[in-house]
């Protein structure tokens, strides 16, 4: 699960850089050759870009387009209203046109990555930024969005060397140090996380974002200072959503630090409520999903995809926050074996599928014949080939892989299936403690968490029935019991031959980018179960996962 | 405050049996029959976007066919959009005079529109033409009651359950007004009676509001088990977990009660809209607007006869209007739409929003705001010289009331910040205050509340009492005493025994203000540490 990026989907940082040209040269003319009245426009246009005021941005637009609609400059604030409207890709294109006549113009570069960052390109933002690092190399600001932009598309050890540029030009730039901090933390260079942030917060008590970063290092108590502070935060008036959501799950855990387990859950509460807000969800809809898949996998598919094809995949998923990352850092520390951490592939495979047939997943699946399913496999294993490049086999923990076991039987054969269970309880609670990236929707309402477990463990009961032996579950708490039992039980499975170092997984060097990415880098804990600390809050969580049963309690 | 339940939209009585309404549609092409169907089942789904769409296709073939009108004009109700509805409906019936159906639909978009007199008038002609038809009746009592005209409302919901015994928001409608009239007892068992049946669920919230009346142990396994059963449906988990919340303290089981209350308030509140820190920057507009008292033509005494109650919900703002109405020269008002009115039409005459007018106002402007106002409100005094105004938003607009009505007196009633927010919190309101669903939206409303005050008291000080709830109970005599003298009213021991006084109440405090004032009604301390997130965005920590 990735981690909540609460400073990277901030807009693109662009301080100071309105009369860069490049270095050593002086500020250029941005109005060059505009007549008085065009260059009036010009700047109530790009005043009312700068407070966001896109009805009147327009207003003014027809008039200045009139008089000069060519100009590189009117060109680039008709791509700053763009942007505002959310046509990211309309303003990507007239920034293209903007620059070039004006190659040289590096604040167009940073509006260009950040269009192009919006519009999901990533990769064509991060070379934007580069240009105009390179034209303004005095700046920070170009450096900090060239390491957000990497560290979303998981290029970390890059993202990190950039942030280290940033703040080199500007040791004060607090995003850029909060970033770095987050991309250490992937890193697994947790206490160096930790002094990044406690800076932070050293100069600026008052950040809900650094505290929030620090809160998710999970590692590390805060103390009773650390509550007060963060109280202080948590009741300023008028904190913008996202760090109120940041205060609330930072202090929330500050008190759990503190044993004060009530006002923890209440200040929990209105952080996932406040957050919950601003993502969609329709509980009811994703159960019926999973009733459609339960129904089309009725029959296992008839595949042409030869008995051990896939056999280089491990498949682990769960609900999130069950130990996925825990077991995908167990079996990566074997030398055989990858961590690829979570991969689209699987999802956009089968998305690209419905899009050829026109039709969703899986109302296609009785269609698609023996032949089409072994292709889907190949494509799987074709698209995945880079993470078998060092070792023979590769984890995949998406998520959502647990809806796709029918599919993946027909596609894979011979791939291993885990599934990570823990205390239901337990499980939605740890949900309910984290704010995860934007797209999980169903985490952040008890009776959705509810509700979703309840669906997860309806649909694994039925691929247990249907694929009898093909599905290993690994139980957290039996887990942290024996460890090494349940260890060996899960290599056998997995065809792998017994490793020492599987056991000393918490040593084992690579980049992790879930919520357990510290927790990971220590050896087992028992004591995560934490739900009998919160007494009688918790029955109604108890009795929604009942589905209504009464007498609970 | 609005009673729960009673604002919801009509729904509008789009026909009854398939037969008799294809009789409408006679003299029409097949074509424009099918249109006109496929617009009434989409009414009937509330779908007014389907709707508008079949009468688009519609519109040329039968455009002037009173059917054709009758289903625009619902539509243009359900679409918030009533002024049109009643033009619509008004030529639709001018085709077909005396059609109850038409009749009935007019009513409900007058009702909707705030003209409940000609809406009463409208829906009393389609019950003396179809005397059987329960939903006439039902809208007849749903005008009658925004009218203020409980008791005849009472009798219209009782002929629309002798038409139709199974009408569940008839049944319920009929408790409301049991309820109003102080009849608690007979009010709670009508809402008992219906408890079960489709479409009932807001008689649980009716139980729970009644805050004298405790559930019993099989209602609240019957809400346990309905709040977490997958079946339910959003709104009503909502309304579920409302009451069950209820049943939970009742119980003295805060720590379920305050997960159950925070689920329910999460859900409503991402079904309404509140952005906390555009509200906070209006406030700030009215405090800069009003640094300077605008001149006025008003004389200084125009409006003492008005006593304007300003208050958060939940406050004591019920409790203070039945002290005073309990005075022989005081009529209670209650929450009156008058001065919100009277400013929204000024904003519209101006083109601009309130308070942005203001600086512009004319001293002769003020004057014609606070007479229409008084106008307006003229049946408030027949019988006795004074009344009060409690609308909810007045403490918003203490300064274009003062220079209106320089003479009227404001009472502002305060309440400790944690129990004001927390009464809110564990109320779920038909419709408005949506900043009620977040502890943390809460605590700024109740900060921006607080700092217009403060703002308001060091303006107008001689006209503004702050009457702070926790001191009225601990010294009820002293206290009215002082309220009393400060609205230049004789002190009148009624007053003090205003729980005798036969007056209706329409807010969720109805059932509160029958009984003496109770010292024990402070409930932060039994939800403890709970409270630390509201404490903390209050400030109160």
């Amino acid at each position: 699960m990735k981690e909540h990026a609460t400073a990277a989907s901030a807009a693109a940082d662009a301080d100071g850089m309105e009369s860069a040209r490049s270095a050593g040269q002086p500020p250029f003319d941005r109005a060059e050759g505009l007549s008085p009245s065009a260059r009036k426009l010009l700047a109530d246009v790009v005043e009312c870009a700068r407070l966001r005021r896109a009805d009147q941005a327009e207003q003014i637009l027809p008039a200045l387009m009139a008089l000069a609609p060519a100009h590189p400059e009117v060109l680039r604030v008709r791509a700053l209203v763009a942007h505002l409207r959310a046509r990211y890709h309309e303003a990507a294109s007239l920034l293209k046109r903007a620059l070039e006549e004006r190659p040289f113009d590096a604040l167009g570069w940073n509006n260009l990555g950040s269009a192009l960052a919006e519009a999901g390109d990533l990769e064509g933002a991060v070379v934007a930024f580069r240009k105009c690092a390179e034209l303004a190399p005095q700046r920070a600001a170009p450096w900090f969005n060239i390491g957000n932009a990497l560290d979303m598309i998981g290029r970390i050890d890059e993202a990190h060397d950039a942030l280290r540029e940033a703040l080199k030009r500007d040791p004060n730039h607090v995003s850029a140090r909060v970033t770095l901090a987050r991309v250490l933390q992937f890193m697994g260079r947790i206490a160096e996380s930790e002094t990044e942030y406690r800076r932070v917060l050293g100069a600026h008590p008052e950040s809900a974002l650094a505290w929030y970063g620090l809160s998710t290092l999970r590692t590390s108590r805060f103390s009773e200072d650390d509550v007060r502070a963060i109280e202080r935060v948590y009741g300023r008036p008028n904190l913008a959503s996202e760090e109120r959501i940041g205060a609330g799950f930072a202090l929330a855990k500050a008190l759990e630090d503190q044993h004060r387990y009530t006002e923890g859950f209440a200040v929990l509460t209105a952080a996932n409520s406040a957050k919950r807000r601003l993502l969609h969800w329709d509980a009811r809809l994703f159960s019926q999903y999973i009733d459609s898949i339960a129904g089309a996998f009725a029959q296992a598919p008839a595949s042409a995809a030869p008995p051990d094809h896939g056999r280089e995949v491990v498949f682990v998923f769960g609900l999130p926050r069950s130990g996925t990352t825990l077991v995908e850092q167990i079996l990566a520390a074997h030398p055989e074996v990858s961590g690829a951490n979570e991969l689209e592939d699987l999802n956009r495979i089968l998305a690209e599928e419905s899009r050829r047939r026109g039709s969703p997943f899986p109302a296609w699946v009785h269609q698609a014949d023996p032949s089409e399913w072994k292709r889907l496999g190949d494509l799987y294993l074709e698209r995945t080939a880079a993470w078998r490049k060092d070792r023979p086999i590769f984890t995949d923990k998406a998520l959502s892989n647990w809806g796709y076991v029918g599919a993946l039987r027909a596609m894979l054969p011979g791939a291993k299936l885990i599934n990570c269970r823990r205390d239901p309880v337990e499980n939605c609670l740890a949900c309910f403690r984290q704010s995860f990236a934007k797209e999980l929707g169903f985490t952040y309402d008890l009776a959705e968490i509810a509700s979703f477990w309840r669906d997860y463990d309806r649909l694994v009961k039925i691929w247990h029935q249907r694929y009898p032996g093909q599905v290993h579950d690994v139980v957290h708490e039996r887990l942290i019991a024996d460890p090494e039992g349940e260890i060996r039980a899960l290599l056998a499975f997995c065809g792998l031959p017994f490793d020492p170092s599987v056991l000393s997984f918490h040593e084992a060097e690579r980049n992790v980018r879930t919520a357990s990415a510290a927790q990971v880098r220590q050896p087992l804990r028992a004591d995560t179960a934490r739900a009998g600390r919160y007494g009688a809050l918790l029955d109604p969580l108890r009795a929604m996962l009942a589905q209504g049963a009464l007498g609970i309690r | 405050m609005s009673t729960p339940g009673t604002e919801l939209p009509a729904r509008p009585a789009a026909g009854d049996a398939p037969a008799q309404l294809d009789q409408r549609l006679s003299g029409l092409p097949a074509r424009a029959q099918r249109q006109l169907r496929e617009a009434r089942q989409a009414l009937e789904m509330r779908n007014a976007r389907q709707a508008d769409a079949a009468l688009e296709r519609a519109a040329e073939a039968a455009g002037a066919h009173p059917e054709y009108l009758r289903l625009f004009g619902i539509t243009r109700h359900l679409q918030g959009r009533p002024a049109e509805a009643v033009a619509a409906l008004r030529r639709a019936l001018d085709k077909v005079p005396g059609d109850a159906l038409t009749l009935t639909n007019l009513g409900t978009a007058l009702r909707a529109a705030g003209d409940f007199e000609a809406a009463v008038v409208a829906l009393r002609r389609a019950c003396d033409v179809a005397p059987d038809l329960a939903a006439g009746w039902y809208n007849l009592g749903r005008a009658l009651g925004s009218a203020g005209r409980t008791g005849e409302a009472h009798e219209a919901y009782e002929q629309a359950l002798r038409c139709d015994p199974t009408h569940v928001n008839a049944r319920i409608s009929y408790a409301d007004t049991l309820r109003i009239f102080g009849r608690i007892d007979e009010a709670t068992a009508a809402y008992r009676a219906v408890l079960g049946k489709p479409g009932a669920i807001q008689a649980w919230l009716r139980i729970a509001n009644m805050q004298t009346v405790k559930f019993t142990a099989a209602e609240t396994a019957e809400l346990e088990r309905l709040f977490v059963a997958p079946t339910t449906s959003e709104n009503d988990r909502v309304v579920v977990g409302f009451a069950l919340a209820k049943a939970f303290e009742d119980l003295g089981r805060h720590a379920e009660a305050f997960t159950v209350l925070s689920t329910a308030n999460a859900i409503k509140r991402r079904h309404v809209q509140w952005d906390a820190q555009q509200f906070s920057q209006r406030i700030d507009a009215i405090m800069k607007t009003f640094a300077r008292a605008p001149a006025t033509a008003s004389p200084p005494e125009l409006g003492r006869e008005v006593i304007f109650i300003v208050s958060l919900p939940r406050s004591g703002s019920t409790l203070t209007e039945q002290i005073l109405a309990s005075h022989p020269d005081v009529e209670g008002g209650n929450e009156l739409p008058d001065l919100g009115n009277v400013l929204d039409e000024e904003s519209k005459r101006t083109g601009l929003e309130f308070p942005d007018w203001v600086p512009q106002a004319t001293p002769e402007d003020w004057r014609r705001l606070g007479e229409s106002y008084l106008e307006r409100t003229a049946r408030f005094r027949r019988d006795r010289g004074r009344f009060t105004d409690k609308a909810l938003s007045n403490w918003r607009v203490v300064g274009a009331a003062m220079a209106m009505l320089p003479g009227a007196r404001f009472v502002n009633c305060r309440r400790d910040p944690v129990e004001t927010c927390l009464s809110c919190f564990r109320q779920v309101f038909t419709r408005g205050q949506a900043f009620t669903y977040d502890l943390q939206d809460l605590a700024a409303y109740w900060r921006d509340y607080d700092r217009l005050m403060r703002f308001w008291n060091a303006r107008y000080p001689h006209a503004v009492r702050d009457q702070v709830y926790e001191k009225l109970v601990e010294d009820p005599e002293g206290e009215v005493r002082a309220l009393l003298a400060f609205c230049g009213l004789e002190f009148d021991p009624a007053c003090l025994r205003f729980y005798e006084t036969p007056r209706n109440v329409r807010t969720i405090s109805a059932a509160q203000v029958r009984e003496p004032l109770r010292r024990d009604t402070a409930r932060a301390p039994l939800y403890r540490e709970l409270l630390t997130p509201l404490r903390l965005a209050l400030g109160v920590r």
